[in-house]
């Protein structure tokens, strides 16, 4: 009995446009939060590469007299932009700098990316 | 629809297409093309604002690295400008650090633009060049 009825209801296409327009939204709202979720990802990418260079930048200056000064500017900078400082190494006036962008961690779009943690390196010296 | 079958769900009609809901298909294909269409064009402008965003972002970037090299004030913004035409850019500048903050605004296409707009904006921090090297 309860086939049948299931049947009658389904042979009704009163409700089929409606059901393919949602499958299409559901299909273009998958798409944005992709996309969102690469924009997320370039972003915070291009933030890092950013970081990476302002820290050694302003590391630079510090790097041939002061290194243990140097770094500290670096962690600056990087926390400045968003960034947090990975490594730093100053070797002959050189400083080399990783830092690292964390996603934040509520954001869905962070959780599609893969909790992926961009890092970049810079270097920068008196050379 | 088939004819053989029929059951209390649909109503008698002429014909196998002929039933009281023929059309229905039609008029809720109508309704919900309308609505996709407002979808579509949310989403495209949602994601023109993405764009727009990720290029006041390097703008501020590639503005602060200008500064950090030790660029005057006007090329800092000429350097901003240069990735985001128009923006608005502020530079703040104490004795270590200069900030340079690009905001730009983006309007919705079209008739919506009346219902206000969105302000993109973003900040990097440069270390100000010492003015004389050790």
């Amino acid at each position: 009995m309860a086939r049948r009825g299931l049947r009658c209801r389904l042979r009704r296409d009163d409700g089929a446009a409606v059901v393919a327009a949602l499958a299409l939204v559901a299909v273009l709202a998958v798409c944005a939060l992709a996309i969102g979720a690469v924009a997320t990802v370039v972003a915070a990418r291009s933030r890092a590469g950013a970081a990476a260079d302002l820290a050694a930048l302003a590391a630079a200056p510090d790097a041939l007299l002061a290194p243990a000064a140097a770094c500290a500017d670096a962690r600056d900078v990087a926390a400045a932009n968003g960034a947090e400082l990975v490594s730093c190494t100053v070797a002959d006036g050189d400083v080399v700098v990783v830092v690292r962008v964390r996603l934040p961690r509520a954001s869905p779009l962070a959780l599609l990316a893969g909790g992926a943690v961009p890092e970049a390196a810079a270097r920068a010296g008196l050379r | 629809m088939t004819a053989t079958r029929r059951g209390p769900g649909s109503r008698p009609g002429p014909g196998p297409l002929g039933g009281a809901d023929q059309g229905a298909v039609a008029v809720e294909t109508a309704i919900s093309l309308l609505a996709l269409v407002v979808v579509v064009v949310a989403l495209v402008w949602g994601m023109s604002l993405v764009g727009a965003q990720l290029a006041v972002g390097e703008a501020s970037r590639a503005a602060a690295r200008a500064a950090a090299r030790g660029a005057s004030d006007p090329d800092v913004v000429a350097e901003a400008r240069r990735t985001v035409a128009g923006a608005q850019v502020r530079i703040i500048r104490d004795d270590a650090r200069v900030e340079v903050e690009v905001s730009a605004e983006a309007q919705p296409p079209g008739a919506l633009s009346r219902l206000g707009s969105f302000a993109l904006s973003s900040t990097a921090t440069a270390a100000r060049e010492p003015a004389v090297l050790p």
